[in-house]
């Protein structure tokens, strides 16, 4: 009896000693978080992945060969990030990896890129500041979604007010400064600026919504939110609650995209804003398709949501990450990291929001801006789209004013060198 | 009270074998091969936990204390080797005008105005002390000392006690953790410190000399780019170079020697642990667990030996942060969220709370089942998902309560004793 | 002695949640009727109206017609015929939700088209609506759902968007619903001042108005439609001063926020010695005394709002608080896992709010009264079986409880997180939007209304079963002395399950309460509950009801009063307000070790 149980002991640590290794198959790691804090927008980027590998293998693979996704859970514990992507290049050899929300995340698991050379996709818009040749940004720059959006504030709706409001990190933090810096040099004086931040989870919005109301009061004010995950929902039931509606005071989201506003009570959020690149409701029928397979994936793989799922900026960014990878493998006809990196720069593409392109030379893309109202039915209506593509900066000129950016860092000589 | 000083001698034998094991055997296992250099990075990280669980270890078995906010001291070290290899860091950032670097990570969070210039940028003061290499080694201890002499000193004085104690560390766990967030404070906000590049580069011994760092700064992080070495072949090189530019952090060497010293810190404070409870001193430890108003009534203090394990405890946890940061090469305030701290708890409880092999035991088995649950795992009957640690980890902790309530420090002493008895009549004076 | 034993409990407790629960619904029904008493349409004497229909339609494909000129006047007219189906057309209008979906002859034909519908396969149609009553757009007795391509899109202009704009205040004016005629009736004394609404304004505010606070809304707006205008020389300042001295009579709120902006226009008119000096300085010191009325009703404004935020954001604490107050203060558990027993309730609630189907475009409101005892009864039965396989073993090694029940909070959130997402809506009752105005400026939501009557509910509740029924008595005994209520024959172990299901019960309802003003995320116990709780609770003094009512109501209402304080320009803010308020409870501690209501005599020597 003792001995049987020795005997499965010694199976199971067996079994978790030694993987079985898969054979003709290309591996690229999945580095979202499947728990913690950012899994609420997460999970929804790693479902998009897998369905953007599914689609390949069933088109026949990359290079002829099949592509196996490695999934990994960080957590939301950044530290688990550098573990996880360490983990993802030594031992599981992936040609490349998907991930990463946060600022934080990606900055702890940068210096594992970097020093194993390896190529990561980052689908999230954030503050810039930035430019490792290890990492692809398929989301927006600052200059690619706050000025434009400030831009239209001022002339469209109006507004001489501003309200710049935000959750306590990085990217509110450089966000507002380059905001301000626009504002400033539009002419607006400086106490119609006004800027509040909240720590994260901040859940109690009252005092701050009734602040709002005072300012907003003279009937020309706006807010730009860069209000960021849980706290959103209590802020806008908040400000509902207190009375305010999209006339008195409108609100310029940074950070609230379709697959937030599934999570809220959407009636009182009518007429608001929201500034991004890509939107569900874009017309045309690459996007019809994308929605619809991916809708289709999430009702086929018994995913939580089901049909009642959405795409939104950082789904479609994570999304076409994958394919801007495969076309670059398919030029270069490599999975070499130094070949690939070479073969996305300038590398033109289409994505479900349209045509796009890597910008040559500083790791980002070449997007549309958009902005949209909030309709009822948690869609946005998109009332402004830039003409063509903006182009994107990786160091903010407004912080960088006299154009002595910093070199870029990593790549294959560990040195910013190509 | 019986069992602690008989399990101390107990552990001995493990412990001994534990340090085998990590001085030898992993080593030898890295030398054939077998672990990559990020398995013993791993290792390395998870032992400064080890120290950090070994001070909860030894303020809440043996004298009673349940403090809440033992990663706060944590990042108190962290953040203070982290501003050290801030300084000495990555080639990104400015130089103010007194010719003090401005770290990237630093810069990008500066709060200066619109319409100033980033010359008008000066590195804050408090940052200065930690370019100097010992003077960060003693402020990492001395800082989460201070601190908990400081709050030991009002607190045990009052007789704050059992669960209101914790509840109030708890209070300050979260305190500072939303302090600690702000990028107003100059501590980089919630993407924390980064792009470290050398640890202990000559210069950071020297008093500190503006032009001259600025000369050495830009000699070394100009075009001049040798010193950022990358894998075995160079490093010969390396050696040569040491001593203007540092060792670099991306060097195999170097993380194996981080490896080596966190070892033989873990080993230090868990003898110095031993060395406590078993003096006199940790008599009274021990008397104020079981019984502090009689210990009272016999004319002791028991508040001065309570802040005196509170200070040992939270600057063990400061060299934890400290053996952490260079292994990690980042730290962010993430480490200092309240849950953070119940989860040392966890370790300590996991492992077993009434012997120190215990809480270092915890430490590592809960870390290390974490990071095995949280990726793809092909085990030979099934492909284990990630999606599921959560609920795997949380019946493991509650079988641990239910069926082991001394920790898993437990399991280890019955295959011990089992051992032994096989080889040795059992000394029947013990039962 | 057999009298102290108890009957099985459930049988109890039952008549005791339908009397809790209507008590609750009593309590729920009466911000209702206060939303009820506004949004009764007022039957306004204004003709709704007053042109034919056809004229309306005739307009309307001119707006198809590319020619700007053609589409001013268009619209120009629509607006002045008053109807209110405009409000709606203009406001699609404006949004670009207005398409041209041209007949096979080419004919215009004018449909609204507002979302794409999927059918079975995600092939998306746009369902087109009649353009000004919003029915659906038939089409051989069927909706016409074409291709989404097949509309041609007739969106404005910038410049055509401001009049649309504009013009769809103009059409609120007459709207027949209160909170749109109101917003009109607001909107048109903000800037760019519609002049051309005067003298409807003027009608509303004379007597053809009966809402009171309309009435008063459109003299303010003729006021600041005055004071707006723009000005060169002293007398069109005279005259905006005398609209701004009539703004303070009535205590506009509004005006102060314009104030700096006339000063800047006089200063400019002083340094372009437009004016001189001595008419400036009276202006000035008409301005200082006008300023110096509205900032005293501003801070008297702020001071009722900060003490009513204080309380609602107390009642939440206390609300959330309660359970933990009787899993941890009475019976020692460390429950980490009170948190996710909130959750629980919140996800109940969710639960209810499917089985009803409300959503934000149908709304079901009788799903949040059933959704209230069924978030209790759902969080009781989780914490019925917490204590069954885990608690129950853990009594006396409470610290331990801190461990196991950790690990069903790990557990109990990923199971959730792997069944629903992280994603889900809960909607609010469409009773909890808005609020309701005490005195001039003081608005007092719905939704936190509510939640103070179901906190303080739930405190009589508590109190009421554990001071005053049988039930209780055994609870006090049993947590005081153990051993002698067991030997006097009291069935500790019903006692322990009763006690427990009932604080995690109390848990669920703090979750369904959540749902009204906050988000339901998985985590949300461990991230924004937990500490909180466990701060109130010790600081009101562990065992005591009493004390978490006073610790709740203090922790929120001093929280409340930091936050907007200011030193020199430095605003302490949410951040800063919480490390203070932080530091104050530690500095408390230290005071009072034990608590606000320390226990005393032999109990607090257990302790």
């Amino acid at each position: 009896m003792k001995k049987n149980k020795l005997k499965l002991a010694i199976v199971a640590l067996l079994g978790l000693a030694f993987s079985i290794p898969q054979l003709h198959a290309v591996k690229i790691g999945v580095l979202h978080s499947l728990s913690g804090t950012m899994a609420i927008s997460e999970t929804s980027l790693k479902d998009v992945v897998m369905m953007a590998v599914k689609e390949i293998n069933e088109a026949g693979g990359v290079l002829g060969e099949k592509v196996e996704a490695v999934v990994v859970d960080p957590a939301s514990d950044w530290p688990l990030f550098a573990e996880k992507a360490k983990e993802l290049i030594t031992e599981e050899k992936v040609a490349v990896t998907f991930g990463c929300w946060t600022s934080v995340s990606r900055k702890s698991c940068l210096p594992v890129f970097e020093e194993e050379n390896a190529l990561l996709f980052y689908p999230v818009q954030y503050e810039g500041e930035e430019q490792s040749l290890n990492v692809f940004y398929t989301a927006a720059s600052p200059n690619q979604q706050l000025v434009p959006a400030a831009k239209y504030m001022a002339e469209e709706m109006g507004c001489k007010k501003f309200y710049l409001l935000g959750t306590d990190y990085v990217f509110p933090r450089t966000a507002n400064k380059v905001l301000k810096a626009y504002l400033k040099a539009q002419g607006v004086p400086d106490e119609n600026v006004m800027e509040e931040y909240t720590p994260f989870h901040h859940q109690d919005y009252q005092t701050i919504v009734s602040k709002v109301k005072e300012f907003a009061a003279s009937g020309d004010a706006c807010i730009l939110s860069t209000i960021n995950g849980d706290s959103n929902v209590p802020f806008y039931k908040e400000f509902a609650n207190q009375g305010l509606t999209s006339d008195d005071c409108p609100i310029m989201a940074f950070s609230v995209s379709e697959d937030e506003l599934r999570a809220m009570d959407v009636p009182p959020l009518v007429g608001h804003l929201a500034a991004w690149n890509y939107f569900q409701s874009v017309k045309s029928p690459e996007n019809a398709a994308f929605v619809k397979a991916f809708k289709k994936f999430c009702v086929e793989s018994g995913l939580p949501g089901g049909a009642k799922r959405v795409t939104c900026d950082p789904i479609e960014a994570a999304y076409f990450g994958v394919y801007v990878w495969k076309a670059a493998v398919e030029k270069c006809g490599s999975f070499d990291v130094d070949k690939v990196r070479k073969a996305v720069y300038g590398l033109e593409f289409d994505a479900p929001g349209g045509k796009k392109s890597m910008h040559p030379t500083n790791q980002h893309t070449l997007k549309p801006v958009y902005i949209g109202e909030i309709l009822k039915n948690g869609q946005f209506k998109i009332v402004y789209a830039s003409d063509g593509l903006v182009s994107p900066d990786s160091y903010s000129s407004y912080l960088w004013p006299d154009g002595d950016f910093p070199k870029p860092t990593g790549g294959p000589n560990g040195d910013g060198s190509l | 009270m019986k069992n602690s000083d008989e399990k101390l001698i107990e552990n001995k034998g493990s412990f001994g074998a534990l340090l085998l094991i990590g001085f030898a055997v992993l080593p030898f296992l890295y030398g054939e091969g077998i672990f990559s250099i990020g398995d013993i990075n791993m290792l390395g990280r998870y032992m400064s936990f080890a120290i950090l669980a070994l001070g909860l270890g030894l303020l809440w078995g043996y004298v009673g204390i349940l403090s809440l906010c033992q990663f706060t001291f944590f990042c108190l070290g962290a953040y203070a080797m982290g501003m050290h290899l801030a300084h000495h860091g990555g080639p990104e950032g400015i130089i103010d005008a007194n010719g003090w670097k401005i770290p990237a990570c630093l810069f990008v969070v500066y709060p200066y105005d619109v319409g100033e210039s980033s010359g008008d940028a000066l590195v804050p003061g408090f940052w200065k002390p930690f370019w100097n290499l010992p003077l960060t080694l003693i402020l990492g201890i001395l800082i989460p000392g201070v601190t908990a002499f400081l709050l030991g000193y009002f607190v045990f004085r009052s007789r704050v006690r059992g669960v209101y104690f914790a509840i109030l560390t708890q209070a300050i766990a979260v305190a500072g953790w939303l302090v600690f967030c702000r990028n107003d404070v100059m501590l980089c906000g919630t993407n924390g410190l980064t792009r470290f590049d050398v640890i202990a580069p000559s210069e950071s011994f020297h008093t500190f000399n503006p032009v001259d760092a600025k000369d050495s700064w830009i000699a070394s992080h100009g075009a001049n780019m040798d010193y950022d070495l990358n894998g075995d072949e160079k490093l010969d090189q390396l050696d040569y170079s040491i001593a203007d530019v540092g060792f670099s952090l991306s060097s195999e060497r170097v993380q194996l020697w981080l490896y080596w010293i966190t070892l033989s810190c873990l080993f230090g404070a868990y003898l110095l642990c031993r060395w406590i409870v078993k003096s006199r001193l940790g008599k009274v430890l021990l008397a104020i667990r079981d019984d502090e108003p009689t210990l009272h009534f016999f004319g002791y203090k028991p508040h001065i030996y309570k802040i005196f394990a509170f200070c040992i405890a939270a600057a063990l946890a400061g060299l934890a942060g400290m053996l952490f940061v260079p292994q990690m090469k980042i730290v962010t305030p993430s480490n200092m969220e309240a849950y953070r701290s119940v989860l040392v708890v966890v370790w300590v409880a996991v492992g077993g709370r009434s012997s120190l092999g215990g809480a270092v035991l915890g430490a590592l088995s809960v870390n290390l089942l974490y990071n095995f649950l949280t990726s793809e795992q092909d085990l030979l009957f099934f492909k284990w998902s990630p999606d599921y640690w959560p609920i795997l980890l949380g019946l493991i902790f509650i079988a641990v309560v239910l069926y082991l309530p001394n920790g898993l420090i437990e399991i280890v002493n019955k295959l011990k004793k089992k051992f032994a008895s096989s080889h040795l009549v059992t000394n029947s004076s013990q039962k | 002695m057999s009298h102290l034993i108890p009957s099985p409990f459930f049988w109890k407790v039952f008549p005791l949640l339908n009397n809790f629960c209507s008590l609750l619904i009593f309590l729920g029904l009466i911000p209702v009727s206060f939303a009820q008493d506004k949004k009764v349409p007022v039957e306004t004497s204004i003709e709704t109206n007053t042109q034919p229909n056809i004229d309306l339609l005739s307009q309307l494909p001119i707006l198809a017609s590319g020619d700007d000129e053609l589409i001013t006047e268009a619209i120009t007219k629509l607006a002045k015929t008053g109807d209110t189906r405009l409000e709606s057309f203009f406001e699609l209008y404006r949004q670009g939700s207005v398409y041209n979906w041209p007949t096979e002859d080419g004919e215009i034909r004018i449909v609204v088209n507002l979302e794409t519908v999927m059918d079975d396969d995600f092939n998306e149609f746009a369902p087109l609506l009649e353009p000004l009553t919003g029915k659906p757009f038939l089409v051989d007795g069927k909706q016409a759902k074409p291709d989404l391509l097949d509309l041609e899109d007739i969106s404005p202009g910038r410049k055509l968007r401001s009049l649309v704009n504009s013009s769809k205040f103009l059409i609120r004016l007459f709207s027949p619903d209160y909170e749109t005629r109101i917003s009109g009736v607001k909107k048109c004394g903000d800037p760019p001042f519609m002049t051309e609404a005067m003298t409807s304004l003027q009608d509303i505010s004379n007597d053809k108005e009966e809402e009171e606070k309309i009435r008063w809304t459109a003299s303010e707006s003729i006021a600041l439609i005055g004071f707006g205008q723009k000005s060169e020389d002293f007398e069109g300042l005279t005259s905006r001063m005398d609209a701004l001295e009539k703004l303070s009579l009535l205590n506009s709120l509004r005006a102060l926020a314009r104030i700096d902006g006339f000063e800047k226009d006089v200063e400019a008119l002083e340094n372009s010695e437009k004016i001189n000096s001595k008419q400036s300085a009276t202006l000035y010191k008409r301005i200082s005394k006008v300023k110096k009325i509205l900032e005293s009703h501003k801070s008297s404004v702020e001071l009722a709002g900060n003490l009513f935020r204080g309380l609602s954001y107390g009642s939440v604490l206390i609300l959330i608080a309660l359970g933990l107050a009787i899993t941890f203060g009475l019976m020692g558990v460390i429950n980490m896992a009170h948190g996710e027993l909130v959750m629980i309730g919140a996800y109940a609630t969710y639960e209810v709010q499917m089985y009803f189907g409300h959503s934000p475009e149908n709304s079901v409101n009788e799903y949040y009264f059933f959704a209230l005892p069924i978030a209790f009864i759902a969080s009781a039965a989780v914490g019925l079986l917490m204590e069954k396989f885990v608690v129950r073993h853990l009594y006396n090694r409470p610290l331990e409880s801190l461990l196991a029940t950790w690990g069903v909070s790990l557990l109990l959130i990923q199971l959730v997180r792997l069944r629903y997402g992280d994603n889900i809506g809960v909607n609010a009752p469409t009773w909890a939007r808005g609020g309701y105005e005490i005195s001039q400026d003081v608005v007092l939501p719905f939704a936190r209304l509510y939640l103070l009557a179901l906190s303080a509910a739930c405190v009589a509740f508590i109190y009421f079963i554990i001071r005053k029924t049988r039930k209780g008595m055994l609870i006090r005994a049993t947590m005081q002395n153990r051993d002698m209520a067991s030997s006097l024959g009291v069935r500790t172990r019903n006692v322990d399950r009763f006690t427990f299901a009932l604080g995690s019960g109390i848990a669920g309802v703090a979750g369904y309460g959540w749902t009204i003003v906050g988000g339901v995320t998985p985590d949300m116990g461990t991230k924004l509950f937990i500490v909180d709780s466990f701060l109130v609770v010790v600081a009101g003094g562990v065992g005591e009801l009493a004390g978490v009512l006073c610790s709740g109501l203090g922790i929120g209402v001093i929280t409340k009063l930091i936050e907007p304080l200011e030193f020199g320009g430095f605003i302490i803010g949410p951040v800063w307000g919480k490390v203070i308020l932080l530091a104050l409870i530690v500095a408390f501690i230290q005071y009072k070790p034990a608590g606000l209501f320390a226990p005393k005599g032999r109990l607090g020597d257990k302790k």
